[in-house]
């Protein structure tokens, strides 16, 4: 059976974070993203020291899939106690399939959590889940008629008069404040008030 | 220190502090408010300001002052319940509530009445014994706080000062009015914009105050707790799914976290030493209806206030919509009047453009020609004291269902009062008057107005009705035969559980309930605190949130978290054997705790799917159910076997502990067979009940993962199979024969498979009827209804409906029972049936019992040559040596009330 030579390379890093110290460190490599975590990757793991620094040692026959792969492409997940992930690092190789001894992750966390910027964005959603809620309270068959008449006039309420354009033709006010009110500075003067 | 709220809704501008909900979260604290309105707020903050640890519980977001923008479609659909589709069940009354961190002090018109003093002495006739002193230091010291002021004369708009004129104008029976005036409201300082003082004046209250000037309890008494240094948290978008109690002790609350589309991210768990429930009338009686609370009271008297307009139109601009919208009140007519029964206030409020539109009762161009004149109205409402006719359900989805008609007595107010109101219009120069009622939409001059009282008194269907009070449904009182809660709202059979809100009015109030509502939680602060229970402990319960000990009850992705983060246990490796016999042998390798409802089973290792609710998981659980067994067979190695519940597969495999890259030290699954071998596990044992486990294709320690899941020894009752279910049903020292009248009451039935324990399936309600004869009502997901025959006697509780099949229930404990849906057991052969016998017997006229029976005897023969095993999840096959064979379903029931 022939000799089968295996290259060992070490990975050290350290995170900076205002919020924790402790991360559990996974090293994956990227050969086979399409998969995303999903495939069995890891090349090895390790929790950070008490100063956030963490080492991983690996040898390359756990990355290498096919005669053609070379240097690996590296990236780092960091998990929280609990194992929430909370940081992906971009990949990274060594400079040369040789250097095996200067790979460096030194990550920075800034933003723990990405937010959405709206809360009326899923105003279409709630509308739907509110009706399936109120479902089996109603007795919509007691009364075809009313329950008809209200469904049309609230379809027509609805699509005729949340329309800026029909506002303007009446002559309504309409609000005080921009659809967004968070994104600028505004002023809190109402329009009839600057008459 | 600074508290912070915490809420599923990922929106980053936030006035207070404010974290996203990203795992299940248990706490141990002194106590559990259940919502955040005009008493919940008032209580949490006054409770940690007096040194007790709390948790206030919310069902609708946190939105500040800045997220309301004063759009109505997108305010209603954020701040009210059920994003305004809240109806009686009849759609006839509109109701409008608050579902939001603050309640619905955040979305009313900030209109501040103190309680009538007539209201005050009626109530203590009924039971209610809170004296007028005790009203008065309570709303004193909430108005303090919630700055409540009048409206000045410079603040009245050209709405309120046509009612105001009004009142000034016009006689009736030949008086004039002499009670109107301007209202006292809650404005004050905006915490958020130093410049502002007092009310902006825009008109928009009830889609919440972007200013942040209407001191609701999100800018008052919330504010306060989140700024103090007491022990206080805040969750919001938490659904209540029931308060847990036993034998009158409360011991904790739980939830789940809902997203915008409805469904559960998260679960909570409060173990409390006192719970209060104050979300508001419906919801609280609903609350109470869901966690089994039993008391025929709940539900009962609930009033409205409904409350009819009249539009005026006049030949000027108005524009109505300007300014506050709610400032002036005609009291002639009312309990602030000295009206003892009934009665209504006439109140100024205006409409913005959306809600006016549906208000007005008309269609087409009718109303588009209607509507044009928005800027020239004038707009009032009849606010009723209505009689406290009302009842609140709970529909077998466990929503709360409103059924409310309006009285004669609440018709004839109205009529009355919407005759006097447009009266009102005309006397002062209206051209035209709007009702709202279908029939008589328009009125041109007041000699139409008998009209309007006509229609209204012949039809009242056709009246456009809104409610934004709702009143009882857990009345107060001293007999807890008629009340639910007595003067300290401290629920009748509870030691620490209390209710707290508009729910517990006795009657109608009469007047915009806010005030009386802010009062009433300072006393039940007040009194909770003078008489703490100290003898009360809290229960250490994880209840169904995830955790390393029961993570059978996790997400599938957080599975896989705890699998990265935690170390398999080398010390437990010999734990993984299972029992020698492959049989159930109570009290041998398979134990039931009557207390905690849990199965020890060491006949294999459970396996569970994440509960992801998720198409793809919900059928891996239902179908995919699977076990693990292993015996032992060398000090290094166990032999395996996997097994399908309902697949007749047996997958080889040999168990060995290795190191892998990456996961540390892991117990390999090696699958010795094709086509099983193309796969492998790897496992965790975390401790010696519960293995974490994931699944992979391809080579061991380069596969792609399939799947997340675990495996557990211990497991509660909601994650049963059909072998526990019959082992439990057959076995006199588990379960017993009831007797009818340990039957009675509501049950919630949950069908029982290998793989999966369903959600509710059906309801049975035993009871006996009005002329004592025993029954038993059922109900299969609104589905199918009907009545059962039961008879009972000491070896068998049994049941029957319109098919072949019936029922037979045990009882495990007085709240929790177990029971079979199956056919008789298979007939002897002599007396089974073939269907050219049917023929036959249907071609010679014979009865339909007969046929039906034939028909069953044959489905009976067939049955009986079913294996065991036969591929259907719910379905399974009984032998019996010498019964036979029958089919059926499995279930276990669980007392509701």
């Amino acid at each position: 059976m022939p000799k089968k030579f295996v290259t060992s390379y070490t990975v050290n890093g350290s995170i900076q974070n205002v919020h924790q110290t402790k991360f559990y460190v996974e090293l994956l490599d990227n050969d086979q993203q399409w998969f995303d975590d999903r495939i069995d990757d890891l090349l090895g793991s390790s929790w950070t020291d008490d100063s956030g620094k963490f080492q991983i040692i690996f040898d390359d026959d756990l990355y290498r899939d096919n005669w053609f792969e070379g240097k690996p492409e590296l990236f780092v997940i960091l998990r929280d106690e609990s194992g929430k992930i909370v940081h992906k690092t971009n990949t990274k190789s060594p400079s040369n399939p040789n250097d095996t001894e200067n790979l460096t992750f030194d990550i920075v966390i800034t933003q723990k959590v990405t937010f959405i910027d709206s809360p009326y964005d899923t105003t279409n959603a709630r509308r739907i889940a509110a009706f399936a809620r109120i479902g089996d309270s109603m007795d919509l068959t007691d009364n075809i008629v009313n329950s008809s008449r209200l469904l049309m006039q609230s379809l027509n309420a609805w699509l005729l008069y949340t329309n800026e354009a029909k506002w303007n033709l009446i002559g309504y006010d309409g609000p005080q404040v921009e659809r967004y009110p968070w994104r600028n500075p505004h002023s809190h003067k109402l329009a009839w008030s600057e008459d | 220190m600074t508290n912070t709220i915490f809420g599923i809704s990922e929106f980053e501008k936030r006035a207070e502090i404010y974290k996203v909900i990203q795992e299940d979260i248990v706490r141990n604290v002194d106590v559990c408010v259940i919502g955040s309105g005009a008493a919940g707020a008032i209580i949490a903050e006054k409770l940690a300001a007096a040194g007790k640890s709390v948790v206030l519980l919310e069902k609708g977001g946190y939105y500040d002052g800045e997220s309301m923008n004063q759009q109505e479609n997108d305010m209603i659909s954020l701040l009210w319940k059920n994003s305004g589709a809240n109806f009686t069940s009849n759609l006839k009354i509109a109701i409008a509530q608050g579902s939001c961190l603050g309640g619905s002090t955040v979305i009313n018109d900030a209109v501040c009445f103190r309680i009538p003093e007539i209201v005050i002495k009626q109530w203590n006739d009924l039971g209610v014994n809170i004296t007028k002193e005790e009203w008065d230091y309570a709303t004193d010291e909430v108005s303090a706080r919630i700055n409540v002021t009048k409206v000045t004369d410079e603040e009245l708009n050209e709405n309120a000062k046509k009612l105001q004129k009004a009142c000034t104008t016009i006689q009736v029976n030949g008086e004039p009015i002499t009670e109107h005036r301007v209202n006292d409201r809650n404005c004050g300082p905006s915490w958020t914009d130093p410049t502002l003082q007092s009310c902006v004046q825009c008109g928009f209250c009830h889609l919440g105050c972007h200013y942040d000037t209407k001191q609701s309890m999100l800018v008052t008494y919330i504010h306060d707790a989140l700024q103090s240094n007491n022990d206080f948290t805040a969750y919001c978008d938490c659904d209540i799914k029931k308060i847990i109690h036993k034998d009158g002790i409360v011991t904790g609350v739980e939830g789940s976290f809902i997203d915008n589309t409805g469904n559960e991210k998260y679960r909570i768990r409060v173990n409390a030493k006192l719970v209060v429930v104050s979300a508001g009338a419906i919801a609280s009686s609903n609350i109470l209806h869901k966690s089994g609370v039993a008391n025929k009271n709940i539900g009962q008297g609930l009033a409205l206030h409904p409350a009819p307009f009249v539009i005026g139109h006049f030949n000027e601009k108005i524009y109505g919509n300007r300014g506050i919208p709610m400032s002036y009140t005609c009291h002639q007519f009312g309990v602030t009047n000295n009206v003892k029964q009934g009665g209504f206030l006439i109140e100024s409020i205006f409409l913005p453009i959306f809600q006016m539109a549906l208000a007005i009762p008309s269609f087409g161009l009718d109303h588009a020609r209607l509507m044009a004149e928005f800027n020239n109205y004038a707009l009032a409402g009849i606010m009723t004291r209505d009689d406290s006719v009302g009842r609140i359900l709970k529909t077998f989805g466990d929503n709360p269902k409103v059924e409310y008609e309006l009285t004669n007595d609440t018709i004839n107010d109205m009529a009355r009062g919407m005759a006097i109101l447009a009266r009102m219009w005309f006397e002062i120069g209206a051209d035209y008057v709007i009702g709202s009622h279908s029939d008589v939409t328009e009125i041109r001059s007041a000699h139409e107005i008998p009209k309007l009282e006509k229609a209204i008194r012949d039809n009242p269907d056709g009246l456009r009705v809104g409610s934004a009070h709702p009143q009882g449904g857990n009345k107060m009182g001293d007999d807890p035969e008629k009340a639910v809660v007595d003067s300290n709202c401290k629920v009748f059979g509870f030691k620490n559980l209390y209710c707290s809100d508009a729910s517990v009015f006795p009657t109608s109030l009469g007047v915009n309930p806010q005030l009386t509502v802010m009062a009433l939680g300072t006393l039940t602060a007040d009194k909770i605190i003078a008489n703490w229970p100290s003898d009360i402990a809290v229960l250490d319960s994880l209840g169904n949130t995830c955790d390393l000990s029961q993570p059978e009850n996790c997400l599938t992705e957080t599975l896989g978290e705890m699998f990265a983060v935690t170390e398999h246990k080398p010390e437990l490796f010999e734990k993984l054997e299972n029992s020698e016999s492959k049989e159930i042998i109570p009290g041998d390798n398979w134990q039931f705790d009557k207390n905690k409802l849990k199965i020890s089973n060491n006949l294999y290792w459970k396996g569970f799917y994440g509960r992801n609710a998720d198409l793809m998981t919900t059928g891996l659980r239902a179908f995919g159910g699977f076990y693990k067994r292993f015996r032992k067979l060398n000090s290094e190695s166990f032999s395996g076997v996997t097994k399908p519940f309902n697949v007749p597969v047996f997958a080889k495999s040999l168990a060995k502990e290795k190191e892998l890259a990456g996961h540390g030290k892991i117990i390999h699954l090696e699958y010795q067979a094709a086509p099983f071998n193309q796969a492998y596990d790897i496992l965790k044992m975390v401790d010696e009940n519960n293995i974490l486990g994931k699944a992979f294709m391809g080579r061991y320690g380069r596969g792609q993962l399939l799947f997340d899941f675990s495996m557990s020894k211990i497991y509660h009752i909601n994650f049963m199979g059909e072998d526990d279910l019959a082992t439990l049903f057959y076995n006199d020292q588990y379960s017993h024969t009831p007797t009818k009248d340990e039957m009675i009451g509501k049950w919630e039935g949950m069908l029982v498979s290998d793989s999966f324990v369903t959600p509710r399936s059906q309801v049975f309600d035993f009871d006996y009827d009005g002329s004592g004869e025993y029954q038993m009502h059922y109900n299969f997901s609104n589905l199918l209804q009907g009545y059962s025959e039961v008879s009972a006697n000491e070896d068998l509780f049994r049941f029957d409906d319109f098919t072949p099949f019936h029922d037979e229930l045990r009882m495990i404990r007085p709240d929790f029972a177990v029971g079979k849906w199956v056919i008789n057991w298979s007939l002897p052969q002599s007396s089974r049936f073939s269907i050219e016998e049917l023929q036959s017997l249907i071609n010679s006229g014979a009865s339909t019992i007969q046929v039906l029976d034939s028909i069953y005897k044959i489905f009976n023969l067939r049955i009986s040559r079913l294996p065991q095993e036969i591929g259907i999840s719910f379905l399974n096959v009984e032998n019996h040596p010498q019964k036979g064979s029958r089919i059926g379903l499995s279930y276990i029931l669980r007392k509701t009330n």
